[in-house]
């Protein structure tokens, strides 16, 4: 589900060494000093350079090229459409090739979309017109607090505004990045940092959102790191980074999830960690979402250490050191103080000291992404037939809107599959919720959301129970956490206006009513 | 009494007044300043009526003028006419008419004490006492004139406050303020909204007519013919008779396509005559003319019209008739057909024999009735004419049509109707159309379908049953509220029984169901049983508590309820999810029926069109035209199967925007490509249209194996499981392709043996079989000499099959197969005696000698023909080689290879045998379907290894093509098991596998397909396919692997 720096530079890359060894006769030092500015998102240093080449030989392919790259990486797309369709034209090179596609297909996805800077001036969001309009102030809010936490923490602040490009569905990410979107679906990778921009997908392209504002600030760490190394740290040092800080704008110190401790766990029992080659060139090449999410959980386990080790945030250091032209190698055992062959073997001993434990979970939690799976699919997360049964039972008769029935059949399923399967227990929620037993239905509610606080359905329904029992103050921490997974759902807004008002904030509960008609309007 | 004018009075100028006349004076100032207000309030009110009617009348004079138009328009003048009369009424009325009544003196005083309180007549006194006291002289006084003096001071000053202009009534005046006002504002809008109310309406009353706008030279006459006579002659096809109509105005109705015939006098003297219509006013028709002025002609009715005569006199100045003479046309309606029987749409089977009834009328007689026959696009599958009334007005009858000539398909439909047509052959002849009848070829899908629907629909209601029971009150267990109880328990224990009634009705439909599974025929059947079971006991336990029969405490009756409560809400349970679980499945079957049918469907397409390209044949073009109709349709199935499988379950989160699915995508493109590719079918462009239809295949290929991939993620088998199923199917198929291996090579041992030997035999025995060959010979010759004639006819071609094989026994001789001549020589002699005994039979039975002594002839001759291939045989059975005994060293390696092969293939099938046993526990009856074609395989086997160690691979080889067979059985039953679980084997149900196309099969890892199903899919591709499809195979099992 996290996302990462993807394949895309890598392919980039290495098309480029092609490119740049087939051409080599051909290129001019300052050409290949541009293409470094590029490849290392030095925008400014690229902008001098091609304004050079361009004074001295506007016409010529390559210039061309990099030209409707350099507008590319400046989001200028129609004139990276321009440019690049003239290098084609010119030279029939492919890398040309492959980026004038790319670029044409980011000018057709995103030329209606709308853009607002933020108040900051920090960022500027760009998103489709209409119900993605909802995500704008959470989005500004949230990168406002990443950006004074993260440049801190990274000791580096960028250009501005920084571009944040939100797409309606993953089949726009697919068509704007070098991702399919099968491999988006498999891997869970529904955001992106590459041609110097942010880019996720509208939490509404999926059945229950996902942790849109941790991976916003997740890819603008990746930002920040790519542009201070220069673009040389890999990738496994770029997702635990990233992995590891994406929460510092809730001002929180970084958790390893309950279910990450579990892959973790489980992955050092059956002596399956992935390696730190394997997560290259992508984590969005991983077979599955579960291998994706183990390498995750690697990655920000080593960022931990590091930071035990060290004393202190390691960020900056490491990625300072790597860019001034350390390898990840030196720069880890710098930071670590000791050999990196060491260094992997305490780190192994380190995660086998956290005493994570597997855990048979009766649920997996995956991204279930709409249009691809289907109600099935969810109660496929079942592993035990008769509850998953049940639960279709329960279902059935929720449907005829047979509350106290249904809540008697998803009862009946958790004695297969305990009190902690965030699914049952949110179907059980909600039908305790609608027979009017707040009490009940809260406590329910309570049982998995220790184990699955991601489970955006445990936070909506508790949200409204407690909304209901009176409990304002409760309620809104699970109504704004809702938030951070999918604003989508229009009673969560309706619910927080009732929480601010209750609680006197009632500009905040004017925002949220105007959000629950915009989402309601959808 | 008469009352003087006021001009008689005596006027005195103001100094002149004497002081008696003082009061006088003043009240006839008085009245005349109340005059002059009364009248100026009269004219106000005249003066705005007769606005507001001149108003009126000027709108309607326009609106007039412009609906009439130029001429005619002028008539608005009438309408201003009018209103000036109103005008000049209201003027009488209001003004002039009330002035009148006002100017005496002594009304207006009257008038003036009826307004005003306490005058007590003094005015009109005054008024009348005037002009005496004024001359007093003139005449006496009836009164004292100091009196009338004194009187006349007394209202004068009563009058003095009297303000004279306030006594008229001004509320009528107010009244036609408001209306003159209305008028004008309406007047107002309307020059605002419709100014050309005002422009065109006003230039139409002032233009002068059209008449008047005629050239010079034309003259305008009220009529220009007299003694004007008609005959109007209808269309012949009618059969009505002519009509006349003497000295007529020229007016009259006639049927359409009638002649009218004309003759009268011009009653101008002129030299040439016309006839000129309104419909078209510059067209003129010449009529004849005579010396002495008569006219003649004739016209045809066509649309109602308006004509009139026109002259030209012998100055060449044109007569004009004023006034138009009307032509009503009145059209021969349609005839009516009604298609009396059948009442509604029909289900048919293919050879149902079926009736339509009609009746058809006409006003003027039908020609025919035709029966047409239409496909669901409303193309027309048949025509015919039924009935040829030939102008009778009313027929009846019925026509038959055979299901079986419509050559529709299971499922298709075809609209029915009846055409009449009239005898209209002017117009062209008219039609009319009954209602049409649908009927539709019985299909098992669709009755499958339909109870399957059936099936969904009684699930939901067990479901709603079950929500009963789990929200019945009676948990609590409250001993005081057993009436509640029972009552709450009768309604659901109703309901269960309705339940079991459509479970009855249900098991019913399906008993004649020849595609349901036998396994969802017995689970309803069990489920019926046993909620008819628990609604019994439960029944009878509400009926003790009703009747107060119960001989048990009420808190023991709450319990008993209680637990029959819950035990029916258990099996509702149970029976809902075993229920839908298998209605799940058939749904599973039929999606991938679907899709099945759906590429069967696009290789005929594909062959029309190659067939199309090749011929240029129109109808191939739209045979295939009609493929791709269908084609859609079940596309259209598929998509609307699919949605059936989607599970009715909501998703936690309100989420809300769904979008298509991957499938449904696949499945709007694939749709949209069939359109593409009937709009190039109908440009012509067939190669284009080729094309997108192999992609079209190709997609179909994707989205099935997709759609294989969904299906069997959510199958009813476990992983574990399926795996199992997968393993057992692979070494079946391994073992039945070791055994079609090991016939193929004994088959081939057995050959070279056979061949060995006849070479070895002709040299080593060539004069044996020399002899054998004659006797061959002479046994042929023998059977040729039989007569045939007296034999029976089937005993005839007993003979001629004799003749036959002792023929060919003589071939065999002489190519040296003496195994097979001596079977061919048993053969002979056993058909020889068997044919003998049916000619002694019929000797027994023939009267008449000449064919008894030909029978008896014949019999001998079949006797000694039996003998001497008796005797052949027996020669021939002693020149082959015993067994073993001929067989080279090689050769009995050879044997001796194969049956330990065949031995090795009997302990495979034994160790299946095992693992079928295992399997069995996973797919229930396997066993028990596959138990027997494995044991006889083993059986066959084992016999095929005896006959190999014994050194007889012919036989040897029998016997394993009878193991052979009971294998692919095997497969066959697993096969299907496969599909039925969607584990798998799914490869060969959509007929896409490539033989040839070779696909790399990458490396094992752990997140890779395992093993044995890549090795499936290799297997799978030995399978034929159309070429075409090859890429997509490709694709297909490239992705699979993957």
């Amino acid at each position: 589900m996290i996302t990462h720096r993807s394949i895309g530079t890598a392919i980039a890359s290495i098309l480029i060494v092609i490119s740049l060894g087939a051409n080599a006769h051909a290129e001019s030092a300052e050409q290949r000093a541009a293409e470094d500015a590029l490849a290392s998102w030095d925008i400014p240093e690229a902008e001098q350079i091609v304004a050079r080449l361009n004074a001295g030989a506007p016409g010529d392919a390559k210039n061309l090229f990099l030209t409707g790259h350099l507008h590319l990486m400046k989001g200028d797309y129609q004139q990276a459409v321009d440019y690049l369709g003239q290098s084609v034209h010119a030279s029939a090179d492919p890398l040309a090739a492959h980026y004038f596609a790319l670029a044409k297909a980011t000018l057709e996805e995103t030329s209606g979309y709308t853009r607002h800077l933020t108040a900051d001036g920090n960022f500027l969001i760009s998103y489709p017109p209409g119900v993605d309009a909802v995500l704008v102030p959470y989005a500004e809010d949230t990168m406002a607090r990443a950006w004074k936490a993260l440049t801190k923490i990274l000791d580096y602040t960028p250009e501005r505004p920084v571009r944040i490009e939100i797409y309606p569905t993953v089949d726009v990410l697919g068509a704007v990045s070098p991702l399919t979107v099968a491999e988006i679906r498999t891997s869970g990778t529904i955001a992106l940092c590459k041609y110097n921009r942010l880019m996720i997908t509208s939490p509404r392209d999926l059945v229950y959102g996902y942790d849109w504002l941790d991976t916003l600030a997740h890819e603008f760490i990746h930002l920040l790191i790519t542009k201070k190394s220069h673009n040389n740290v890999p990738i496994w040092l770029h997702e635990g980074l990233a992995k590891y800080y994406e929460v510092k704008w809730r001002d929180v110190p970084p958790t390893l999830d309950r279910q990450s401790e579990a892959l973790l766990a489980q992955a050092i029992t059956d002596d399956k960690l992935i390696t730190f080659e394997e997560m290259s060139p992508s984590m969005a090449k991983l077979p599955s979402q579960e291998a994706t999410a183990t390498a995750f959980a690697e990655v920000y386990t080593v960022i931990e250490f590091l930071n035990k080790r060290h004393g202190s945030d390691v960020a900056a250091p490491l990625v300072a050191a790597m860019g001034s032209g350390e390898s990840d190698r030196e720069a880890v055992s710098k930071v670590a103080g000791m050999p990196f062959d060491r260094f992997g073997r305490s780190w192994k001993a380190f995660l086998k000291q956290q005493g994570y434990r597997p855990r048979d979970l009766a649920y997996d939690q995956r991204l279930l992404f709409k249009g691809k799976h289907s109600e099935q699919d969810e109660l496929a997360e079942l592993k035990v037939d008769k509850a998953k049964e049940l639960v279709w039972l329960g279902d059935q008769l929720r449907l005829k809107k047979r509350w106290k029935a249904a809540s008697k059949e998803y009862r009946r399923a958790t004695e297969f599959v305990g009190e902690l399967s965030p699914l049952v227990q949110g179907k059980l929620g909600l039908a305790l919720l609608r027979t009017g037993a707040l009490e009940q239905a809260a406590a329910e509610l309570l049982k998995p959301i220790a184990l699955y606080p991601r489970h955006v359905v445990l936070q909506v329904y508790l949200g409204e129970a407690l909304v209901k029992m009176g409990r304002y103050e409760e309620a809104r921490e699970h109504l704004e956490e809702a938030l951070t997974i999918n604003p989508f759902d229009p009673d969560v807004h309706g619910n927080l206006a009732i929480v601010y008002d209750q609680l006197g904030e009632h500009d905040r509960a004017a925002a949220e009513r105007k959000a629950h008609q915009l989402v309601n309007a959808q | 009494m008469g009352i003087e004018s006021p001009d008689s009075y005596q006027v005195w100028s103001a100094q002149e007044i004497p002081p008696y006349m003082e009061p006088y004076e003043r009240i006839t100032r008085f009245l005349r300043e109340v005059r002059r207000a009364l009248n100026r309030v009269s004219l106000g009110e005249a003066a705005l009526a007769a606005l507001a009617i001149l108003g009126v009348a000027t709108v309607a004079a326009l609106a007039l003028a412009a609906a009439l138009g130029l001429g005619p328009g002028r008539w608005g003048w009438a309408a201003i006419g009018l209103g000036l009369v109103g005008a000049g009424i209201a003027l009488w009325r209001l003004w002039l008419r009330p002035r009148g009544r006002r100017a005496a003196d002594d009304e207006l005083a009257l008038w003036v004490e009826e307004r005003i309180d306490g005058l007590q007549s003094g005015l009109v006194t005054a008024v009348q006492t005037r002009a005496m006291v004024a001359a007093p002289d003139a005449r006496p006084l009836g009164f004292s004139a100091t009196l009338a003096r004194e009187a006349a001071a007394q209202t004068s000053r009563g009058i003095a406050e009297v303000i004279p202009r306030t006594l008229p009534e001004r509320r009528r005046l107010k009244r036609l303020l408001g209306v003159a006002a209305g008028v004008g504002a309406c007047m107002g809008l309307l020059a605002v909204a419709t100014p050309e109310l005002y422009t065109e309406g006003g230039a139409l009353l002032v233009a002068a007519p059209e008449e008047e706008a005629l050239a010079d030279g034309v003259r305008l006459v009220p009529v220009a013919m007299s003694q004007l006579n008609l005959e109007i002659v209808p269309p012949e096809y009618t059969g009505i008779k002519p009509r006349k109509l003497d000295r007529s105005a020229g007016d009259f109705e006639a049927l359409a396509g009638s002649e009218v015939r004309f003759a009268g006098t011009a009653l101008y003297d002129a030299k040439e005559a016309y006839l000129a219509l309104e419909s078209d006013p510059e067209g003129r028709w010449a009529l004849d003319l005579s010396a002495d002025g008569a006219v003649k002609g004739a016209f045809r009715v066509g649309a109602s019209d308006r004509y009139q005569f026109v002259l030209v006199d012998k100055q060449g100045a044109t007569i004009h008739e004023k006034a138009w003479r009307s032509v009503d046309s009145r059209s021969d309606a349609a005839p009516e057909v009604e298609l009396l029987l059948p009442e509604s749409d029909l289900e048919v089977k293919p050879d149902d024999q079926l009736s339509f009834f009609f009746e058809a009328s006409d006003d003027y007689g039908l020609d025919r009735v035709e029966l047409v026959i239409e496909d669901e696009t409303g193309h027309e599958l048949d025509r015919h004419v039924v009935r040829s009334p030939r102008g009778e007005r009313l027929s009846r009858g019925d026509e038959g049509v055979a299901v079986a000539r419509l050559e529709l398909e299971p499922g298709d439909s075809a609209e029915l109707h009846f055409e009449a047509f009239d005898l209209n052959s002017l117009s062209g002849p008219g039609i009319g159309k009954s209602a049409s009848r649908r009927i539709t070829l019985y299909s098992p899908e669709a009755e499958h379908d339909r109870l399957l629907e059936d099936l969904d629909r009684l699930i939901d209601r067990m479901i709603d049953v079950l929500a009963d029971r789990l929200e019945s009150p009676i948990e609590a267990k409250e001993t005081l509220r057993l009436a509640n109880y029972v009552a709450t328990g009768q309604g659901i224990n109703a309901a269960t029984l309705r339940l079991v009634a459509d479970m009855t009705t249900l098991v019913n439909g399906f008993s004649t169901d020849a595609l349901v599974s036998d396994e969802l025929r017995t689970a309803l059947r069990e489920v019926r049983e046993r909620q008819q079971e628990i609604a019994d006991q439960e029944g009878a336990h509400l009926r003790r508590s009703v009747l107060g029969t119960a001989n048990v405490e009420d808190d023991v009756m709450v319990m008993l309820l209680f637990e029959a409560n819950n035990e029916g809400a258990s099996e509702l349970e149970s029976g809902v999810l075993r229920l839908h679980k298998l209605l799940d499945e058939s749904r599973k079957d039929s999606v991938l029926d679907a899709g099945r049918e759906l590429l069967e469907t696009q290789n005929e397409i594909m062959d029309l069109l190659k067939q199309l390209k090749d011929t240029k044949d129109p109808k191939a073009l739209e045979a295939a035209m009609k493929k791709l109709k269908k084609l859609q349709e079940k596309l259209a199935k598929l998509q609307q199967e699919l949605d059936k499988l989607r599970e009715r379950a909501p998703y936690e989160n309100q989420n809300a925007t769904r979008r298509p699915s991957d499938n449904q995508k696949s499945m709007a493109d694939m749709k949209s490509t069939m359109d593409k590719i009937q709009e190039l079918l109908a440009e012509g462009k067939v190669d284009e249209a080729m094309k997108l239809l192999e992609e079209l295949g190709k997609n179909t290929q994707e989205l099935m194996a997709a759609l294989q991939n969904d299906l069997d993620a959510g199958g009813s088998m476990s992983a574990a499981a399926r795996q199992k199923a997968q393993e057992f199917s692979t070494k079946l198929d391994e073992l039945a392709d070791g055994q079609r291996g090991l016939k193929g090579e004994t088959g081939e041992l057995d050959r070279q043996i056979d061949e060995r030997q006849a070479r070895e035999l002709q040299e080593q025995a060539k004069q044996a079989l020399e002899g054998a060959k004659q006797q061959a010979r002479e046994l042929r010759e023998q059977l040729d000499g039989v007569d045939d004639q007296p034999l029976h006819p089937s005993d005839r071609d007993a003979l001629e099959q004799l003749r036959e094989d002792a023929a060919a026994l003589e071939k065999e001789i002489a190519r040296g197969d003496v195994g097979k001549a001596a079977e061919l020589a048993q053969k002979v002699a056993k058909q020889a005696g068997a044919l003998k005994a049916e000619v002694h039979e019929s000797e027994e039975r023939e009267l008449d000698q000449r064919r008894l002594d030909g029978l008896k002839a014949g019999g001998d001759k079949l006797g000694e023909g039996e003998g001497k291939a008796e005797q052949l045989a027996e020669t021939l059975e002693g020149l082959k080689p015993k067994p073993g005994e001929g067989l080279e060293p090689g050769e009995q390696g050879e044997a001796q290879r194969l049956s330990e092969r065949q031995g090795e293939l009997g302990k495979k099938l034994s160790e299946l045998e095992g693992a079928l046993k295992e399997l069995d526990k996973d797919m229930p009856g396997l066993q028990q379907e596959m138990g027997e074609p494995l044991e006889q395989a083993g059986k066959a086997m084992g016999e095929a290894k005896g006959e190999l160690d014994g050194q007889r691979p012919g036989e040897a080889n029998g016997k394993q093509q009878e193991a052979l067979e009971h294998l692919e059985k095997a497969q066959q039953s697993m096969q299907q098991r496969m599909q039925q679980k969607g584990g798998g084997g799914d490869e060969q149900q959509t007929g896409i596998n490539d033989p040839k196309a070779k696909v790399d099969i990458p490396e094992e890892d752990p997140y890779a397909a395992p093993r044995t199903f890549r090795e499936e899919v290799l297997k799978a591709m030995k399978e034929r396919a159309p070429d075409k499809y090859r890429d997509a195979i490709q694709r297909f099992y490239e992705e699979l692997i993957k």
